[in-house]
């Protein structure tokens, strides 16, 4: 009997020296992910977990919420058709809750772009790391970080205040409107005044991208000296001006002009531009054999078409009849669908996607929120009808004259010029809350729209995950 | 000192005392002395003496209680040429004792006790009648060990290797019954014949059968855990392109779904429930011994412009069905904990065909049939389609979409599923050695499958190569070798959950304009101007998919006997596993066009090894214990790489993607990946049994996983289960065979969380545009959890097994209770930490059930015989925690969102949306509701929060995806040479999300096709009672919104296989058989789509159905020869 215990023992003891020589090979062997260490102790990182900031301010490429949050909801256009209309309607019809996938998905990208430019903000102090790397990092961190916090801002009013990656304290409070007000403009002054004028590489902030951003967003908090004298900085820069010809602005062959203070870079590749894709019929020749649409269509109401002045050449872009692929002549204007060809159609699109830049901030933008600003500050000035006269020359219409307007008609006016200028640039939604007019607009296009929908209610996951969060008043 | 060991014991075990009186002993000392034959003739001889001079001239043992051997009176033994088991069935048949063979060691134990006591020497000393005769199983090959007994006394034998026996009568009168383990028991009447050849059938009813158990095998009747046994006989006839349909009905408890029809296509099984969220929710597989990576490689479509969800194919394809001897299915905690961390979702065991010693056995088994599409779904005609079209856009006020004279010239149109589908050819050719001599023992098989599938170009080839070999090296050492090769190539039908220009053929053969026809007046295909989707045919025949798998999976041990009760075994385990996936989506299709080609190639690489060793411990102590024992460690390290490359822009489509180079390099991807992981643990079991009436099995695992937070490196696993043999006791009445009670109790574990999820990396963010160039980031991938660690399952299962008439009536029944604790949620956290969630375990959920098994056999006469086998079961799910944060809502298909939810108190994934109460009829209907902007003839949503108002808020719960119970029976019939089996399996009371009838609902382009139903029914001003909207600008009323009418009932009665076969009886072959199948012949259901045992995800808890491949129906005719 003896004998069997003994093999038991020593069968378990080699059992147990077995064992034990393999507790190593627990350990996680990590092949394809990179450690916290190694990404945050390099300038190439830090360098590269910014260029995911960048990313997610502009949305992972997905500009569609821009275009549809403001092109919807201001009635600028109307979608028809394809899978996209289900949860279109709800931003058309004013009836969008605080499920819409797309607050989420915004939300949600914004911040980690936050996050992200976070992470930089909190590691850059390397004594490894050279002073300009530095400097760059930080004001192009503090650019991404201010420019998803101006979008934040501008859909569901103030938001939480992440300004550390640290995950010690994550149950936010909503800050005051103060509060969020002067955080935006600290990150954009600072990476204004850290940023250099010129950048070697095209997309990478800018000194002109940061106060580009800050006269618009003080444009749109109505602090109009603070808007007027921004702009002023960035005309002063003497780096920009109008590109001739207003066609030319968005061609894709005619990128990084000088009128481009900011935009969402895009590539056929990857961040692409469907805007077309989403706006024209199945049956639409399309000039280039790699081009392709979706079901979706966009159309704009004739009223509009109409309210252009004779001979403006921003009109030319907009399509208003065409003969499709099976020969057949088809009338938009006097149907209500007319449709916009803002983007010229990519000759190195790939299918759907192509490279047309999208906007953000240009010059004739900064022209016209500082005639806008010097308007509500001092009432018609020849300084401000000139601003304005600019851009309606580029356009080809007359100027205007300072005799011909009041403050309240000129203020008018320059909305209804910023309508003709900057459609289809998702403008429309912010400059008729400035105006006020988007509740009284959508009512008077039959929707059942209330004050409160100035906002975007804050994504009903992050209210059931965050106690400290209140909702939008209305929701 | 090994050597040594066997003596010792028994030795130690015995008291050795000779009292010869007179003894006379011949030996006839053969090769082997199992069949040594001794003339005996002794006079008052103690049965100590016997054994003693049976084990002097053979090399048998004994074990035995001295008291009880030392009170039995002598005897007169009088034999000649007589083998030991004639001759201790000779002896035993005056005592009150009991004994059994088991590799050479006669066990003798306390047996009930004899009437009469008294010595028959008369008897005993004077048999009278000598029969002999040969044991075979049904191809032929001996059977060694099969008892024969005298029905009604206790004379007995049992066959040699060559499976020949010869038993001593009283006369020639009587019966004689054969019996083996795993062999159906037969009864043969004697009637004067001296010679009596008998063929056995294998069986699994039989109590002595063993099973497959984790790491080892049981008697089923001693067996304390609720495990369904399945054999050869009872697997699913037919094309079972897979292993896990060969089960699909067959065992209570376990749910198999074939969620996709296509060849090849994703199999999901439940056993016992889904007890996940989400660490995975399919059992374990263990091949021979091996627990192999089951997961899915490469997910299904992806790139080129396709469809990224389709569902993934079977990762069980490359084991060849008519390679598997057995099928165990571990349910309970008792039964799985051995597997500890990855037993929570059951473990299925399979166990492949090995070779018998004796004559070389070849079988050739082959069949072909065609296959067509059981049920296409019900869309408008061509005729209905212009109807519907033009009379919704009137109704509308848009006037009609086709005039007379467009009617004229479309003439009958198109009917797009007819164009996609096809009758589809399936051939089968298997091929089978087996057999070997009593060292060592092989089978090697060979399959080819092909089998084209019922949706043009889609279809599935496989070979398979298996060898098994078994040999024995000395008296104590076992070798045995398995390897199973195989290659697989698929064409796949390219539709998935995408929508649009991205669907395939059967999303675009449902909503094609019937108005079109396929080919231009070129014959190139047409292109309808009103629609972004493909013309069907043009993505049949525009776009390559294929895949091209290889798989090795083998593994080699050695057992070593240290002495007849303790064993060590060191097991080594391979799986290796290669897929290359290649996409070409041409110019034919309207993404291919525009990008001039896209070309998509994948490869994976997916291996695990397995190390393991164990010891096994078995012996029988004092008169009533049995004890056996297992300890063991095994270590398995599992190996995952990933390489993908896209690019577009070919000059030409000629070459596909065979030469990538010729894209356009500034749209060219390339991706790759690689992650790894291990466990290593620790196993032991016990057995032990008392009186053989008292059961007790104890487990535990330790587990350790690199998956594990830091904190958390090893997680254990216990269980305990008591089992007791009612019939044993004499308060039972005799009419059972068995009856056993079982009770158990275990933890078992999901380690099934995927890699790195304890750690804080940084992988790969999106590429932001620089210089109009693409640049790759990194982001945070996530937030360190270190005390993250497996879902822990407790579960109690009660059960009893029954068997009554000899075996003809048997049953067993089983509840059960599992608890799942720990269970991994993704806790959400504010996204504004630019962090969504963090994986915590701390959920719970419960799935509780009821399990019955009957089988009968109802008649059994010499030429007619039907048996009759049914198993239902019933199995309820409940969350019951998900942590802070509650409601989680889930399932996207496109432009469909938030399809499901888990909510405490609700099953599972269950389906979230909104009710429909019926349709606006009036003006004034609208008015008062609270949808302000609906129309007359757009749904009435319920607005179940009283807001006035239809939002989220108004969504609820629809329905689950979980049947209420299921069901299969079997019926299997033999008149003679001929045999009819059908099986008829189904599911009651599950609920289906159908896509197909949603996107109907909604059509996102007016111009695409609709399901008849929802259109012909449409409410119109004189259609009022009816429960489909009006279809006029359907995005108005509700767009992609889940709701009530798409909620279809899933339940399902089929007629899954029905089999006719005929053994012809010839000269030139052992045994000849043909057959004809039918499968999949007929389905009774309400359900509208193709299969209501569909699920688009695959595996995944989210079930819905769009665009499923179509299940087949298939006729089979095949012969199966052996030689």
């Amino acid at each position: 009997m003896k004998s069997i215990y003994m093999k038991v023992i020593i069968a378990g003891v080699i059992l147990a020296t077995i064992g034990l020589g393999c507790t190593k090979l627990l350990d996680e062997r990590v092949y394809s992910k990179i450690s916290s260490e190694s990404v945050l102790s390099t300038e190439a990182g830090i360098s590269s977990v910014l260029t995911s900031a960048y990313n997610k301010s502009e949305l992972n490429g997905s500009e569609y919420w821009f275009y549809f949050f403001s092109a919807m909801t201001s009635g600028e256009a109307r979608n028809v058709g394809g899978s996209v209309s289900a949860e279109l309607t709800p931003l058309t019809d004013f009836t969008w809750d605080s499920n819409l996938d797309w607050f989420e998905d915004a939300w949600k990208t914004l911040y980690a772009g936050i996050r992200d430019a976070n992470v930089v903000l909190d590691h850059i102090d390397n004594k490894n790391f050279s002073d300009a790397f530095k400097q760059e990092m930080t004001g192009e961190a503090k650019f991404v970080r201010g420019i998803c916090y101006v979008y934040l801002y501008k859909w569901f009013g103030p938001t939480p205040l992440y300004l550390t990656s640290s995950t010690d304290s994550i149950y936010l409070a909503r800050p005051t409107e103060a509060r969020m007000v002067s955080q935006i403009e600290q990150d954009l002054t600072d990476a204004a005044n850290d940023l250099p004028v010129d950048q070697a590489t095209y997309g990478r902030a800018t000194k002109g991208a940061a106060l580009g951003l800050l006269c618009k967003f003080y444009l749109n908090q109505k602090q109009w000296q603070k808007c007027a004298d921004i702009a002023s900085q960035v005309i002063g820069l003497n780096k920009y001006g109008l590109v001739p010809s207003y066609h030319d602005l968005f061609d894709p062959g005619n990128e990084k002009n000088e009128e481009m203070i900011w935009v969402m870079p895009c590539s056929p590749k990857d961040h692409s531009n469907q805007i077309n894709a989403l706006t024209f019929p199945v049956d639409f020749p399309l000039p280039y054999a790699n081009d392709a649409v979706f079901a979706a269509c966009s159309y704009f109401s004739d009223d509009f078409v109409h309210s252009f002045e004779p001979g403006d050449t921003r009109k030319d872009l907009i399509v208003t009849s065409y003969t499709n692929t099976s020969g057949t002549f088809i009338q938009l204007l006097g149907n209500d669908q007319s449709m916009p060809l803002k983007y010229e159609w990519d000759p190195n699109a790939s299918g759907q996607d192509a490279g047309n830049d999208i906007p953000v901030v240009r010059y004739a933008d900064v022209l016209l929120s500082r005639a806008e600003a010097l308007n509500e500050l001092n009432g018609p000035t020849e300084e401000s009808i000139d601003l304005i006269n600019q851009v309606r020359t580029r356009a080809g219409v007359s100027p205007l004259s300072l005799g011909a307007f009041t403050k309240a008609t000129l203020r008018d006016h320059i909305f209804q010029e910023r309508n003709w200028e900057f459609y289809y640039e998702m403008m429309r939604r912010e400059d008729q809350i400035r105006q006020g007019t988007f509740i009284s607009g959508a009512r008077a296009r039959g929707k059942n729209a209330q004050e409160f929908q100035q906002l975007f209610p804050i994504p009903q996951p992050e209210i059931d995950v965050d106690p400290n969060l209140k909702q939008n008043e209305g929701y | 000192m090994l050597n040594g060991l066997p003596a010792l014991i028994v030795r130690a075990m015995r008291i050795t005392v000779f009292l010869t009186l007179t003894c006379v002993v011949n030996l006839y000392a053969t090769a082997y002395s199992q069949d040594a034959q001794l003339t005996l003739n002794l006079k008052d001889v103690k049965l100590s003496e016997v054994f003693s001079i049976i084990k002097q001239e053979t090399d048998y043992q004994f074990l035995y209680n001295d008291e009880e051997i030392q009170k039995a009176p002598a005897i007169n033994l009088s034999v000649k040429d007589a083998t030991v088991p004639e001759i201790l069935e000779a002896c035993f048949r005056h005592y009150a004792l009991k004994y059994k063979i088991v590799n050479k060691t006669v066990v003798v134990s306390r047996g009930k006790p004899k009437h009469d006591l008294m010595l028959r020497s008369a008897a005993l000393m004077d048999p009278q009648f000598a029969v002999r005769g040969r044991v075979t199983g049904s191809s032929g090959e001996p059977l060694p060990g099969v008892s024969i007994n005298l029905r009604g006394s206790e004379t007995g034998t049992i066959t040699d290797a060559q499976g020949r026996y010869s038993i001593l009568l009283p006369d020639g009168e009587g019966i004689l019954v054969f019996s083996y383990i795993g062999f159906e028991k037969k009864s043969v009447p004697i009637q004067g014949h001296q010679q009596i050849d008998v063929t056995l059938v294998s069986s699994v009813s039989s109590l002595n059968q063993l099973v497959v158990v984790g790491y080892g095998t049981q008697k089923k009747d001693d067996l304390t855990g609720a495990i369904s046994a399945l054999s050869t006989k009872d697997f699913n006839a037919g094309v079972n392109v897979s292993l896990d349909q060969l089960m699909q009905g067959k065992a209570a408890g376990v749910q198999v779904s074939q969620t996709s029809g296509e060849p090849g296509g994703g199999v999901s099984v439940r056993i016992r429930g889904s007890s996940s969220i989400n660490a995975g929710n399919e059992p374990l597989y263990v091949v021979d011994g091996l627990p192999i990576d089951n997961s899915s490689l490469l997910p299904g479509g992806g790139g080129a412009g396709l469809a990224s969800d389709n569902n993934p194919k079977n990762p069980l394809n490359s084991i060849n069905p008519n390679d598997i001897a057995s099928i165990e299915i571990l349910k309970d905690a008792s039964a799985t904990a051995i597997y500890g961390s990855r037993g929570a979702n059951g473990v299925v065991l399979i166990t492949t065909k090995k070779g018998h010693s004796g004559k070389i056995q070849v079988n050739y088994d082959s069949y072909a049939g065609t296959q067509t599409v059981a049920k296409k779904i019900p869309i408008l005609s061509t005729s209905e389609y212009i109807d519907v079209v033009n009379s919704i856009s009137e109704a509308g006020g848009n006037g009609v979409v086709f005039s007379p004279e467009d009617i004229a010239s479309i003439g009958k149109g198109t009917n797009w599923q007819d164009e996609i589908y096809q009758k589809a050819l399936v051939t089968n050719h298997d091929l089978s050695l087996a057999g070997g001599n009593d060292r060592t023992t092989f089978r090697a098989s060979l399959n080819y499958f092909d089998q084209a599938g019922v949706v043009k170009k889609t279809g599935i080839t496989k070979y398979i190569g298996r060898l098994n070999l078994t040999t024995h090296v000395g008296k104590r050492i076992e070798v045995g070798i398995n390897v199973n090769r195989s290659l697989i190539k698929e064409n796949n039908e390219s539709d998935g959950v995408n929508v649009n220009e991205q669907a395939g053929p059967i999303n675009a053969a449902l909503l094609y304009d019937p108005t079109e026809p396929v080919y231009n007046a070129d014959g190139s295909f047409s292109r309808s101007s009103n629609l972004t989707i493909n013309n069907p045919l043009s993505l049949v025949y525009g776009i390559t998919n294929n895949d091209l798998i290889n798989r090795t999976l083998g593994s080699l041990y050695i057992q070593y006997d240290l002495d007849k009760h303790l064993s060590a075994k060191l097991n080594f385990g391979y799986d290796d596993q290669s897929q290359r996936r290649n996409i070409y989506n041409s110019s034919l299709t309207i993404n291919g066009s525009a990008k001039a080609g896209i070309a998509n190639v994948a490869q994976l690489d997916q291996s695990n090894q397995l190390v393991e060793y164990t010891m096994h411990y078995s012996n029988h102590f004092g008169r009533y214990h049995d004890i056996n024992v297992l300890g063991g460690i095994t270590y398995q390290d599992f190996l995952i790489s990933q390489f993908a490359g896209s690019i577009s822009g070919f000059p030409s489509d000629v070459l596909g993607v065979n030469n990538l180079g010729l894209g356009n390099a500034s749209y060219a991807t390339v991706t790759s990946d690689k992650e790894g992981n291990s466990l290593l643990s620790y196993i032991g079991r016990v057995n032990y049994s008392y009186h053989d009436k008292y059961l007790l099995t104890g487990t535990l695992r330790a587990d350790g996983s690199s998956r594990f937070g830091t904190n958390n490196k090893f997680g254990y696993f216990p269980s305990f289960a008591l089992g007791w043999k009612l019939d044993k006791e004499k308060f039972i009445p005799d009419l059972f065979d068995q009856l056993k009670l079982r009770a158990s109790w275990g933890v078992t574990g999901n380690q099934d969380i995927g890699n790195y999820k304890a750690l804080s990396t940084f992988s790969t963010g999106g590429n932001a545009i620089f210089n109009d160039k693409p640049v790759s980031s990194l982001t945070p991938s996530g937030i360190a959890n270190p005390n993250l660690q497996w879902e822990s399952t407790r579960q109690i299962d009660l059960g009893i097994d029954a068997s009554i008439l000899g075996g003809r009536l048997s049953a067993t029944f089983d509840v059960f209770d599992k608890k799942t604790k720990e269970m991994l949620i993704n806790n959400p956290l504010p996204t504004g930490t630019g962090y969504s969630a963090i994986l915590s375990n701390t959920g719970q959920m419960r799935n509780s059930g009821f399990e019955a098994q009957l089988s009968a056999v109802n008649v059994d006469t010499k030429r007619f015989t039907w048996s009759t086998s049914v198993n239902l079961s019933a199995i309820r799910n409940k969350v019951l925690d998900l942590g802070p944060n509650g409601d989680i809502i889930t399932g996207s298909v496109q432009f469909v969102d938030n399809t499901a939810i888990y909510r405490v108190g609700e099953p599972m994934a269950s389906y979230y949306g909104y009710i429909v109460t019926g349709i606006f009829q009036t003006a004034e209907e609208v008015a008062a509701s609270a949808q302000s902007t609906a129309q007359p003839g757009y749904p009435i949503f319920k607005d179940v929060n009283g807001d006035g108002k239809i939002t989220s808020a108004d969504r609820v719960v629809l329905g689950n995806p979980y049947p209420k119970f299921i069901f299969g029976l079997q019926n299997s019939l033999t008149y003679q040479g001929f045999e009819l089996n059908f099986f008829i399996q189904g599911e009651q009371g599950a609920d289906l999300l159908n896509i197909n009838r949603l996107e109907g609902m909604y059509p996102a382009n007016f111009r695409r096709n609709r399901i008849a139903e929802q259109a012909l029914n449409r409410w119109t001003p004189t259609n009022t009672k009816t429960r489909w909207p009006s279809g006029i600008d359907p995005s108005a009323y509700g767009g992609g919104k889940v709701n009530s009418l798409v909620i279809d009932d899933a339940s399902y009665i089929r007629l899954n296989t029905a089999q006719l076969a005929y053994n012809i009886p010839v000269k030139f072959a052992q045994s000849l058989r043909v057959y004809v199948t039918g499968q999949n012949l007929f389905t009774i259901t309400h359900y509208i789509g193709s299969n209501p045992d569909a699920s688009s995800f695959g595996t995944n808890n989210v079930r819905l159905d769009y665009n499923g491949y179509p299940l087949a129906r298939t006729w089979l005719l095949g012969v199966n020869v052996g030689f």
